[in-house]
């Protein structure tokens, strides 16, 4: 068995800088969250305080919509006055309004496709090894990278011959 | 508390000092009492580094007793940094240990005529005040060192290093923390300029013999400091986020929002965000034997702060704050934590804010005399303000000036005292409390106490300009006010979000000092504070005009969202119309 503790600390700054996992777009944030990745009410209303969709602040996860190659960060409670304008629906989040997600209100249909999902701080250790067990793409070189560190051996990689580059990475089932 | 040190530096005969009741400053303490002295005893129109100006230092109402989080020291004076009112405030043992000796300021006036360095010893017996011209020109580190020898190193030192001695305008005053390490900085607006002024090379506080601060009614107040400490921990942020990371978690947020001012403000990301975020920080802290989670004075339940080792395991420097890693890595295209947490060492070291310092280097790189990303040339330039040779002297006196000096427009300031790390035309709301703070640009300045929970909340539209200036005007209000009671800013999150937790540091206060004070009351202070602050700089020459933004923000577009500050002129005159 490996690390956990390892295992976030390697993780952690792909994680930061985003991996890529293959679901249905065209939902809401919130179908997203709960339906593809699977995470608890609990993590998503609780512990996820702050969205982004597109580089955006996300106040309402019910209606902002996940478009094929969108990236989404999550975090969670951020200090300092800029952290607290961040939250999804805070009382200062008029703050930023300039630069707030809004919704589009286009139809959209829904498919399969591509997002990049970012996770910062406390997320890393709660919402990474879920994303791990199913299961994400990354490019080769990550992948390299990734097998040459100490939880290697634990994973297994796969090429996905739809997606250029891409590698699926996950943890081996037995893990 | 209720007696005040006066020192005349430049009394006939040598530095004199008395001890005096407080007087017409009974119940004032922090940002409350310096900004009421400053106002009312300095001529606004003097210079900063003249005899006229005063030092004053000032701890919490809260300091010394055994209320959690209540160790913020002020620092107040005419800036030669803005020319304005300053109040610079720090953490470190400092506030704790000057209020267990009882005194609710110091006040450091007048001017020697020679050159002779000082240094001020206070403990329980009285003031001594020492010429020691053998410690010219030590940086902070060594000058503790040496005075740990001579005095104790269970005392708590507050100095400055060579650059406050030069009176440059970025100077800090440094003050120990825990370890007795000089890491806690009175940064921003160059008070360390003004303590060179006087002379003064340190100020040695020793409160053996001292026991905590007594509350009126004991047994209210521990009752009170309960449901405080009970609130601080179960808030997500002050509870664990903090803790975890410490403020360097923001860069990752500033990052995906596109307000993470990169490149001297010329973009709003940095493309190598994660190697220089809080979460990166952390954990090499850790792998390194250092620490990720500690605290900058006893009694702090927060502990934003850490222990930042070298690559060698030994240590180098306080883990740096989100400020500094911004100031010294994104703005500089610097994405080395070893390069980062250098600077800050060397800026703590000589005793240089690390906002100024790094906005500076910023403004420099874009006049072309370094390029971007190049972290030998930040040191270098850091190193030069500290041996202050001609260029360093120029760097060391702020943005504004290097700015000048090498014809760049794109200078971030405003009343001279350079931004932090958030970019305005992402957060125009912070932008508003840029602009029209009395201290210059300051993050901290609209930080605290949600007006809400206050009840001194907007009754405006918050999405429309009025209410944006509304709730800017009211964090402003708030976040003066908790600056006078000695916490931490970082309270803010749980007193915002928990008006429980608010309710309990009123509590405190008032079972503490016997007052009856409500919401309204506390709301009440943080508004005179900033009506001392506004008269005075009224009375040294500030106008509406002064209230603004550099023309770029307002004119140059911000990518990734390229989005601009569109707060207008006359929206930014009502945020002062109480
Ligand atoms: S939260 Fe941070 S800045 Fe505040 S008192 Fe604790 S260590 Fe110091």
């Amino acid at each position: 068995m490996f690390d956990k503790n390892k295992m976030s600390r390697i993780l952690s700054p792909i994680l930061q800088k985003g991996i890529m996992v293959k679901t249905l777009t065209g939902v809401t944030v919130r179908r997203l969250l709960e339906d593809e990745l699977k995470l608890s009410h609990d993590i998503i209303d609780n512990q996820i305080a702050t969205v982004f969709l597109d580089g955006r602040p996300v106040d309402n996860i019910d209606s902002a919509i996940v478009k094929d190659n969108s990236e989404i960060a999550l975090s969670g409670a951020m200090p300092g006055f800029v952290g607290a304008t961040m939250r999804r629906g805070g009382f200062y989040s008029a703050m930023r309004a300039g630069i707030t997600h809004t919704d589009e209100n286009l139809a959209i249909e829904t498919h399969q496709g591509l997002v990049k999902i970012k996770l910062y701080n406390s997320l890393i250790d709660l919402i990474g090894p879920i994303l791990f067990s199913s299961g994400f793409f990354l490019s080769a070189y990550e992948v390299n990278h990734l097998l040459a560190t100490e939880i290697g051996p634990h994973l297994t990689t796969h090429v996905d011959k739809d997606l250029d580059g891409l590698i699926s990475v996950s943890l081996r089932p037995d893990q | 508390m209720e007696k005040m040190l006066r020192i005349n530096m430049g009394a006939d005969g040598g530095p004199k000092a008395s001890s005096i009741p407080v007087g017409e400053y009974s119940g004032l303490a922090g940002r409350a009492l310096t900004s009421a002295l400053v106002s009312k005893e300095v001529p606004p129109l003097c210079h900063p580094l003249g005899a006229e100006n005063k030092l004053v230092i000032s701890p919490g109402m809260l300091s010394g007793s055994l209320a959690a989080n209540s160790g913020r020291l002020s620092v107040g004076c005419k800036s030669p940094l803005t020319g304005g009112i300053k109040e610079s405030n720090a953490g470190g043992m400092a506030s704790q240990t000057l209020a267990r000796l009882g005194y609710a300021a110091i006040v450091i006036e007048g001017k020697p005529s020679g050159d002779d360095l000082y240094t001020i010893f206070i403990n329980k017996d009285g003031v001594n005040i020492n010429v020691d011209n053998s410690l010219k020109g030590l940086g902070n580190y060594a000058l503790v060192e040496k005075l740990k020898q001579q005095y104790s190193e269970k005392a708590c030192y507050i100095s400055i290093g060579p650059v406050g001695e030069m009176k440059l305008a970025s100077a800090s005053i440094a003050c120990t923390d825990m370890e007795c390490r000089p890491t806690r900085h009175a940064g921003r607006g160059g008070t360390g300029a003004v303590m060179g002024s006087k002379n003064v090379k340190a100020i040695i506080l020793d409160d053996t013999g001292m026991g905590m601060r007594k509350p009126k009614d004991p047994d209210k107040f521990k009752e009170a400091n309960k449901r405080w400490v009970d609130g601080l921990k179960k808030h997500p942020v002050t509870g664990e986020g903090l803790a975890a990371y410490g403020t360097n978690v923001l860069t990752n947020i500033l990052n995906e929002a596109g307000g993470y001012p990169t490149h001297n403000f010329m973009w709003g990301r940095f493309e190598n965000h994660t190697k220089i975020s809080g979460e990166t920080q952390a954990a090499l802290e850790t792998e390194r034997g250092g620490n990720p989670t500690h605290g900058c004075h006893r009694g702090c339940v927060m502990r934003c702060s850490g222990i930042y080792m070298d690559k060698y395991g030994q240590y180098l420097t306080k883990q740096p704050e989100y400020e500094t890693v911004w100031a010294h890595g994104g703005n500089c295209g610097i994405d080395d934590l070893d390069t980062i947490a250098m600077l800050d060492r060397l800026d703590d070291d000589y005793g240089i804010d690390t906002i100024e310092m790094g906005a500076t280097i910023g403004v420099a790189m874009e006049a072309g005399l370094a390029k971007f990303g190049d972290g030998a040339a930040a040191i270098n330039f850091v190193n030069q303000v500290g041996k202050g040779t001609d260029m360093g002297r120029i760097l060391g006196s702020g943005a504004a000036v290097t700015g000048k000096v090498f014809g760049v427009e794109r200078v971030p300031v405003v009343k001279g005292q350079s931004m932090p790390a958030y970019d305005p035309r992402a957060v125009h709301g912070i932008g508003v409390t840029y602009a029209t703070s009395p201290m210059g640009a300051d993050h901290t300045a609209g930080y605290a106490v949600g007006s809400n929970i206050l009840g001194i909340g907007g009754k405006t539209d918050p999405l429309s300009p009025e209410g944006q200036i509304e709730l800017s005007r009211n964090l402003q209000i708030a976040t003066a006010a908790v600056d006078s009671t000695g916490m931490c800013l970082f309270i803010a999150f749980a007193v915002l979000d928990q008006p429980e937790t608010f309710q309990a540091l009123i509590d405190m206060i008032n079972a503490f000092y016997g007052f009856n004070l409500t919401a309204d009351d506390v709301a009440e202070l943080g508004k005179s504070v900033l009506r001392n602050e506004r008269a005075f700089n009224a009375a040294a020459g500030f106008t509406s005009a002064h209230d603004r933004l550099p023309g770029f923000f307002t004119r140059d577009a911000l990518p990734p969202h390229n989005v601009k500050f569109k707060v207008t002129d006359a929206e930014l005159d009502q945020v002062f119309n109480f």
